[in-house]
């Protein structure tokens, strides 16, 4: 009995404790798309404003080298801008995963990818600017969330095996 | 190279009704009939094919012209933006693309166009030894100064893309220098040419003549320049500073004939100091590229 109890036992710490991490990992996920985002947006000053290179090149190569739900989107958008399909927000809104994203931010994403290739050089880096000044606000606030949620999701699920643990006992 | 840039169902018709050799043009208005260029006549586009028919024809709307020059431009504008202020875009395969839109200035220049209403895709066809007939003439134991009198629509930058083949094939070939300020004789198309211009000739797009004159000479040390449309006094004068430096030009002007050259200011001086040799004069009168006749230098027909 007591070992039958001394698995379910193990099984209850693992469960929980991979929920937890499965919670917690959200923030993480959450803060670094935000962090690559603000970094492809820097990107792009050098891509459109010196080599100018379509958009399906420069979206194949940092879906690449990007390792967050940004590489996914990256790619999605690339396989429209190589295709018959036109790149608007509309498009882009069908096949972009959505992610760990909340609403708005992934509107504001949407709305990013859907602006490139539209305009000159010098009127896409400023959109471009623009945007990067949103998403690093909203990457503060997803490193602050990452910091106060993910250790706690972590403890919680700790906590609440230890508690069924104690009952079963 | 219609499918990166229409779509269906043009483009079904076009791939499947049309004879594609016989398409020169296909005009694409913001809700107006369609129109192509279809041996050497305009008609409308129907889902049948070609007809005299407008109230068949296909209707597009704003956003599908918008579509088509997104598409043509691989949905990145600001890699052609530099062409798009010229109005037009040139493709891979070589179509040009003349688009009409709404012009945005800054400072007194054009620095893009947006909300396109029209878009007038010119199909290249590349006429081997179209210009043979007239070669002993231009170059025989020399290769002369010549100017292609024609008027729009007449063939001349397809005569003037075999002559340039026609002049690598000489033995030794000289270095060719096109100044193509309009990607018209190669079709340059993100680096590549798009059609054949003969495999001893170096070319230098979206520059201006001037520009092109002047570096090219410098930097590629050509024996002969190619170019399209000389248009102004500027643009004669920077060929004349090229054949002062001994560089032999052959160049092209709109005009009905050579007596017309006349009538350009623009062409006085250049008439007056008898910097071209040679006029080669064609027309639309038996389709394109027609050689109404060549003369030489004090306007005598030798051809």
């Amino acid at each position: 009995m007591i070992y039958i109890k001394l698995l379910i036992s193990i099984g209850v710490f693992g469960l929980s404790g991979y929920y937890g991490f499965r919670a917690s990992k959200r923030y993480a996920e959450r803060e670094a798309y935000f962090s690559e985002l603000v970094l492809f947006c820097g990107y792009l000053a050098g891509e459109i404003g010196f080599v100018r290179a379509p958009l399906a090149v420069i979206f194949e190569k940092y879906s690449a080298s990007f390792k967050s739900l940004l590489a996914a989107q990256l790619q999605a958008a690339g396989e429209i801008a190589q295709s018959d399909g036109v790149l608007d927000a509309e498009t882009l809104r069908a096949v972009l995963p959505r992610g760990v994203l909340k609403s708005a931010e992934y509107d504001n994403a949407v709305a990013f990818l859907g602006v490139l290739g539209k305009s000159d050089a010098e009127n896409q880096l400023e959109s471009a600017a623009g945007f990067k000044d949103a998403f690093s606000e909203y990457h503060k606030q997803a490193l602050a969330d990452k910091k106060k949620y993910a250790p706690l999701y972590w403890k919680l699920g700790l906590l609440g095996a230890g508690a069924v643990v104690l009952l079963l006992f | 190279m219609l499918e990166k840039i229409l779509s269906e169902p043009i483009l079904s018709v076009l791939q499947e009704k049309i004879n594609g050799d016989k398409l020169y043009e296909i005009r694409l208005r913001a809700r107006k009939p369609v129109m192509v260029n279809y041996c050497g006549r305009y008609m409308y586009l129907t889902a049948d094919g070609v007809s005299d028919e407008a109230a068949r024809a296909f209707v597009p709307d704003r956003k599908a012209i918008e579509s088509v020059i997104l598409r043509a431009s691989e949905h990145s504008l600001y890699v052609f933006n530099e062409q798009i202020k010229q109005s037009f875009i040139t493709v891979m395969g070589g179509a040009r693309l003349g688009i009409c839109g709404e012009s945005v200035s800054e400072g007194g220049a054009v620095k893009t166009v947006k909300n396109f209403t029209s878009v007038n895709i010119r199909i290249p066809h590349e006429v081997k030894n179209c210009s043979l007939n007239c070669f002993k003439y231009i170059a025989d134991k020399q290769i002369y100064n010549t100017l292609i009198v024609s008027p729009p629509g007449a063939g001349k930058t397809t005569w003037l893309r075999d002559l340039a083949c026609q002049l690598s094939r000489l033995v030794p070939p000289p270095n060719i220098l096109i100044l193509d300020e309009r990607s018209e004789i190669a079709a340059v198309s993100a680096g590549i040419p798009q059609l054949d211009t003969g495999p001893t000739s170096d070319i230098m797009t979206n520059c201006g003549k001037a520009y092109g004159f002047e570096y090219g000479v410098r930097s590629m040390r050509p024996d002969v320049i190619i170019t399209d449309e000389l248009a102004n006094a500027a643009d004669a004068e920077a060929a004349a500073g090229a054949i002062a430096a001994g560089v032999k030009i052959i160049a092209s002007t709109h005009a009905f004939d050579h007596l017309d050259l006349n009538l350009k200011p623009a062409f006085e001086s250049v008439l007056k100091r008898r910097l071209f040799n040679r006029f080669v004069v064609l027309s639309n009168r038996r389709g394109p590229g027609t050689c109404e006749g060549v003369y030489d230098e004090n306007l005598n027909r030798i051809f």
